[in-house]
């Protein structure tokens, strides 16, 4: 058994080495090489198969200079490559196509969650991006005051002889102000509730995706977690409703025997 | 610091006791957000004390974090559960009812049983004495109220069904984030002179640090509740506030009301504080100290001028 073992490994040992020498008459480990760069260089399928086809192509002209027969053969595969390219849907047209369509067939609300995903993601992406945005500039206007703020202070002395103590003096003075400001703005109001709102967006449709995976292998899920906690609370308001009704019994017995007393 | 001792529980909080139990009782309900441990700052910075040595039997609500399985908790459970509980419990044990001191957030729950405890017949052990609330958002309908500004659009109860408890941590974070330079670079910039600093002073530094970074979770709905009705719709000036049906009518109010704000509050503007005089028709006083929101409870100004003053109303009431 061990020998057999043995022997396997050796047999492949033998046949990847085989790989990388020279004696590589279909071009594979070159072409899996110069195709892994292709493939990592794209944006879209259709980009892809066309960098792959390129790919071939080069390796298909190298050996075809060389006089390999096989360099006509790899042609024709990126011929073919090629011409099934444009059938295939760019990232847009999926992308579009993935979240127009409406949900058909077995399990619509993970569909559903699934198409509403990019949408969401790219949302949170573009009202992060628009808040950093802003914040940049914020931060180039603070630079721009806070050195001002220098010449005017301390004209004569270069920034880095002043002590850093009075830089941050200096640099509290400009930036608390206008950050202030910039907060105040209802543009930057708006920025923050509109990332605000994307992000619970997302993490909305992530934590329902969770709840569909983790109910699905027969797990605990953040909404079983709340359908109990919702059911406490309902008993915990029921009991207190309770001990309410009971104790305003207790006091208006206890009102009655004081009565039948006197 | 002040020593205490349990004196019962509430469904959502524990209810400490401080002083001498024969002394006229006063209750405390602290906000909601960060812990009560700034109104027992340092011996010398402590309203605690300052109320104990004024001769009251001091109790205060702390509230519970409520964890996942109580996440659906909302403005009811602590006002008309928590609070008008804590009430009758202190009335019961003195015979007679309490002053209510409603801090920040806590006020505006103070606010709410003081003004639904109102209606109740006079036999009620529900009832106060007296209400005091301290830098408490009122009037939240200002274009200068940055909190109110920003939470204006945002979808609260979106927010709360993707996080579930909204994170004491987060919060924490969030209210630095209002004043970033003063509460970063300004206040860690003292470290460096941290070894010829007082170990008072040190003490102090971590005690401020452990209470601005280490606040409890915050009940998912009752948070929602709150940002909608008191922010988003400034519920609570106009009237319009309701808690499991009943209204909360400030105009109700009997009691006599101290009201104290700090004058550069960044978290409750002085018009957000200042605007419970339009609402109450009761005996009011309005006390505006100038600083900020925790100069308010630590400030050596308030304990010179604030609680002075204080002492002397709630001695009268």
């Amino acid at each position: 058994m061990s020998d057999d073992s043995a022997n396997d490994q050796h047999n492949w040992a033998d046949w990847l080495e085989w790989l990388n020498t020279s004696a590589d008459p279909l071009a594979v480990s070159r072409l899996l090489e110069q195709s892994a760069q292709a493939l990592e260089e794209a944006g879209t399928p259709e980009q892809a198969i066309e960098r792959l086809a390129a790919a071939i192509q080069a390796e298909s002209k190298r050996r075809h200079d060389q006089g390999e027969a096989l360099g006509t053969l790899l042609e024709q595969w990126a011929q073919t490559l090629l011409s099934i390219a444009p059938m295939l849907p760019n990232t847009e047209a999926a992308y579009r196509a993935w979240t127009q369509q409406p949900a058909l067939g077995p399990f619509p609300r993970r569909q559903a969650l699934l198409k509403a995903l990019p949408d969401q993601i790219k949302a949170y992406q573009n009202a992060l991006g628009q808040q950093l945005e802003s914040a940049t500039r914020l931060a180039e206007a603070c630079m721009e005051a806070f050195h001002n703020r220098l010449q005017q202070v301390h004209p004569d002395t270069e920034p880095t002889a002043i002590a850093s103590e009075a830089l941050l003096k200096h640099w509290n003075a400009v930036a608390e102000p206008a950050y202030e400001h910039w907060l105040d703005q209802p543009d930057t109001q708006s920025r923050i509730a509109a990332l605000t709102n994307a992000w619970s967006d997302l993490l909305g449709t992530l934590r329902a995706l969770s709840n569909e995976l983790l109910e699905g292998l027969g797990l605990p899920s953040p909404r079983a977690l709340d359908d109990l906690a919702k059911e406490l609370q309902r008993q915990r308001r029921r009991h207190k409703s309770d001990v309410a009704s009971l104790r305003a019994e207790i006091l208006a017995l206890h009102e009655r025997l004081d009565g039948q007393r006197s | 610091m002040s020593t205490s001792e349990v004196f019962s529980e509430t469904d959502n909080g524990v209810i400490h006791r401080y002083g001498d139990p024969t002394n006229p009782p006063l209750l405390i309900i602290y906000s909601l957000v960060n812990q009560p441990a700034i109104l027992d700052f340092s011996p010398e910075r402590s309203m605690i004390a300052r109320l104990i040595n004024a001769g009251f039997c001091v109790y205060l609500l702390a509230w519970l974090s409520p964890g996942q399985a109580r996440r659906f908790l909302s403005l009811s459970d602590y006002v008309l559960g928590d609070i008008a509980d804590a009430v009758a419990d202190v009335s019961h044990a003195h015979l007679q009812a309490p002053h209510l001191v409603g801090v920040c957030q806590g006020g505006v729950l103070a606010l709410c049983h003081a003004a639904i405890s109102a209606t109740y017949p006079t036999t009620d052990t529900r009832h106060i004495r007296s209400l005091v609330t301290l830098a408490t958002p009122v009037d939240t309908g200002h274009d200068h109220d940055r909190l109110a500004q920003l939470a204006r659009a945002i979808d609260f109860k979106q927010l709360i069904q993707a996080l579930g408890n909204v994170p004491g941590q987060g919060l924490a974070a969030f209210f630095a984030s209002l004043k970033p330079f003063a509460l970063g670079p300004q206040r860690y910039a003292g470290l460096a002179q941290i070894s010829t600093a007082t170990p008072t002073a040190l003490t102090e530094f971590m005690r401020m640090e452990r209470w601005m970074y280490d606040g409890p979770d915050l009940a998912g709905e009752a948070f929602v509740e709150f940002a909608q009705k008191i922010y988003q719709n400034n519920a609570l000036a106009n009237g319009e506030l309701t808690l499991d049906s009943q209204a909360v009518d400030l105009a109700n109010i009997t009691v006599p009301v101290f009201n104290a704000y700090a004058e550069d509050d960044h978290l409750v503007p002085p018009a957000a504080a200042a605007g419970l005089a339009a609402c109450i028709k009761s005996d009011y006083q309005q006390y505006a100290l100038a600083g900020g929101h925790l100069g308010l409870f630590i400030s050596a100004r308030a304990h010179r001028d604030l609680y002075p003053q204080l002492i002397d109303w709630l001695k009268e009431r």
